[in-house]
């Protein structure tokens, strides 16, 4: 009984001590073409965190996007310098908002494929994602 | 005269209802846009597609955001009007950025999304045939940020209008919905109008 309590709040503790990624997808593209990375970032613990940069081998160039209304109707997409990610919160990256832009591919991404792209976040450090290719 | 004002009524209303339309556009598209297809065959919009309804996306490839939703609910549509055996419907995907979007590319974008080709084209052509294209249909895109990988490899993009355009068969604009949040079912409704 008092294992399984132990067991209970140290659980508790690992699962609120870390950032972490989830439904992390990545849309399919074309060679030389770009795509977007989409996931939410679970942040449980009692600070912001902030996503300031990607990695990812089969991109020439990996930015951090959002997407904003531009006026007159249209839309357009800028890089931002970083996204916070507030303490005790999920922060969707998700389409139409912020994504990770994997621009200039190396090779095609096709349906079903799953590529690892590591984000770096000023405090979790290098978070490795697989994402599936949709 | 009781008689007289209640025929002049019915008459009216009957007029009213008449001129009453389901669609809030009547625009007849009386141009006509020399194009090439995916397949790199030559098209002229909406010429070659008289007879049929049309529903036309305007996107650019290197989008990675904005138009694959576009792209995507273009696809659902078409396969909602598959799945019910809608005869007479042509989606149509033109691009804004014809200096990249060749033939070619185009057709790696479709093949990538698994994009059933019998009755969906992707066209480009000539810049300046493409930008008239554009005014009429109302689009407006320009050029917005453009990034350089280090081999010197320049990335730009679009701000544009987001849309999708509903046809006759007449190649009479009829409708323009919102490209990346369309409600499918709407357009399958406006479809039905149209093709029944």
């Amino acid at each position: 009984m008092i294992l399984s309590f132990v067991a209970l709040i140290a659980s508790f503790f690992m699962q609120s001590t870390t950032l972490t990624v989830e439904n992390s997808w990545v849309r399919v593209g074309a060679q030389d073409g770009n795509t977007a990375l989409y996931f939410d970032a679970v942040n449980p613990t009692s600070t912001p965190d902030t996503l300031y940069a990607a990695q990812y081998t089969g991109a020439k160039m990996v930015e951090v996007h959002e997407t904003y209304e531009a006026g007159s109707g249209r839309l357009g997409m800028r890089k931002t310098d970083f996204v916070v990610i507030p303490a005790k919160s999920t922060f969707n990256f998700k389409p139409k908002a912020h994504h990770v832009m994997l621009m200039k591919l190396k090779q095609d991404i096709k349906v079903g494929d799953e590529v690892e792209v590591t984000l770096l976040f000023k405090k979790a450090g290098s978070v490795k994602v697989k994402a599936t290719a949709k | 005269m009781q008689k007289f004002v209640v025929l002049t009524l019915l008459f009216l209303m009957l007029f009213l209802v008449g001129c009453m339309s389901d669609f809030p556009l009547n625009d007849p598209l009386k141009e006509s846009y020399t194009l090439i297809d995916q397949d790199s065959n030559t098209v002229n919009f909406p010429k070659s597609f008289s007879g049929s309804v049309i529903v036309a996306g305007f996107v650019f490839v290197n989008c990675p955001d904005i138009c694959p939703l576009t792209t995507h609910n273009m696809q659902a549509i078409q396969d909602s009007v598959n799945t019910l055996k809608m005869k007479g419907v042509e989606f149509v995907a033109i691009t804004f950025d014809p200096k990249r979007d060749r033939p070619p590319v185009l057709k790696k974008y479709l093949e990538l999304r698994e994009i059933n080709e019998k009755n969906f084209r992707f066209l480009t052509g000539d810049s300046t045939i493409v930008s008239d294209m554009m005014k009429r249909f109302n689009i407006v895109y320009g050029s917005s940020d453009t990034t350089y990988t280090e081999d010197g490899d320049a990335n730009y993009f679009y701000t544009h209008t987001d849309r999708i355009t509903l046809l006759d068969q007449k190649g009479t604009i009829l409708r323009e919905y919102k490209g990346s949040t369309v409600n499918i079912g709407e357009v399958i409704n406006d479809l039905k109008k149209l093709t029944d």
